[in-house]
């Protein structure tokens, strides 16, 4: 076995995790902090104002890294879902289940700060367009995983149910993604890509870059700090949870 | 500073920070709560046989 696969095997032992979780969600969110505060002030007091847009193209520095983190964080949960019904690790499938509640935040704000920009330049607050309904779409994924796992009793049975209902889920993301290319959309296409030639003007990129690594720092956070959570609910009666509270006094 | 757009922008961002503050503070929470009730059932248990004796 490699070095990576025993240290994976390693973390997959509660302890280990909640050790591992302690010591590094506060560094990421220490990292995303500055991140984040950099990224605002570039965002609403540095770059220029949109020639059409005005300082209303501003909510899109938090409206876009958003929707990445609704998209990525749902990859996440799927990998950790599949991972938790082939292997059937703990560990994976609370990670699949920690994603959930986090994800179902950025989806959120996704879409209340594209009706909030979408009321000034399009007119309304929400259209059924096929890129805004594939995103609505997705927050009842995240919030569907979420009651699934809350509705049974059996923690295990319900993590398995939920996972299995994230992984048909998975369908949703090529359809959010390239909804606007499949579709006529009103919602605007990429300006951003990996691949290809970017057409949104490098002025306006370091705002989006530092939101976009810090929500996804805080992101690291966030799921170490809520599977650590969960992890002491499901495993209260072990010893190991009673060594570490007497550990910490 | 901003435009005519500012009520539109602060609230957005406002909307932001509110989930940040929320996601950081929820499982915290539930720990506190959860080493809390544990803390309780091992005090209880402690009680129940004084002196540690079998």
């Amino acid at each position: 076995m490699n070095p990576f696969m025993r240290w994976l095997h390693y973390l997959g032992a509660p302890p280990n995790f909640n050790a591992f979780a302690a010591r590094w969600a506060p560094w990421f969110f220490l990292a995303a902090v500055p991140c984040i505060l950099y990224g605002f002030w570039q965002a609403l007091f540095v770059v220029p104002a949109d020639y059409q847009q005005g300082d209303s193209y501003r909510i899109l520095f938090i409206h876009v890294p958003s929707a990445w983190m609704s998209l990525f964080i749902y990859g996440v949960m799927a990998v950790n879902g599949f991972i938790a019904l082939v292997w059937r690790i703990k560990l994976s499938e609370v990670l699949a289940m920690s994603c959930a509640p986090i994800g179902a935040a950025f989806t959120f704000v996704t879409l209340a700060t594209g009706a909030i920009w979408g009321k000034p330049m399009w007119g309304t607050w929400w259209t059924w367009d096929a890129r805004l309904t594939s995103e609505l779409v997705l927050l009842f994924l995240y919030l569907g995983v979420m009651g699934l796992y809350a509705a049974i009793e059996d923690r295990r049975a319900a993590a398995r149910a939920a996972c299995f209902l994230a992984l048909i889920g998975i369908v949703n993301l090529p359809i959010v993604h390239f909804s606007v290319e499949w579709w006529n959309s009103l919602h605007q296409g990429a300006t951003i890509r990996l691949f290809g030639k970017s057409t949104i003007d490098p002025s306006m990129l370091p705002p989006l870059i530092a939101l976009t690594f810090g929500t996804k720092f805080w992101f690291a956070g966030s799921l170490l700090t809520r599977t650590r959570a969960t992890m002491y609910e499901l495993e209260s009666g072990k010893d190991w949870v009673r060594r570490d509270l007497e550990a910490r006094g | 500073m901003l435009d005519q757009y500012a009520p539109y922008v602060w609230a957005s961002y406002a909307i932001f920070v509110a989930m940040l503050v929320w996601d950081y503070l929820i499982p915290r929470l539930r720990l506190r709560r959860t080493r809390r009730a544990i803390a309780i059932r091992m005090k209880r248990e402690a009680t129940r046989k004084p002196g540690g004796t079998p």
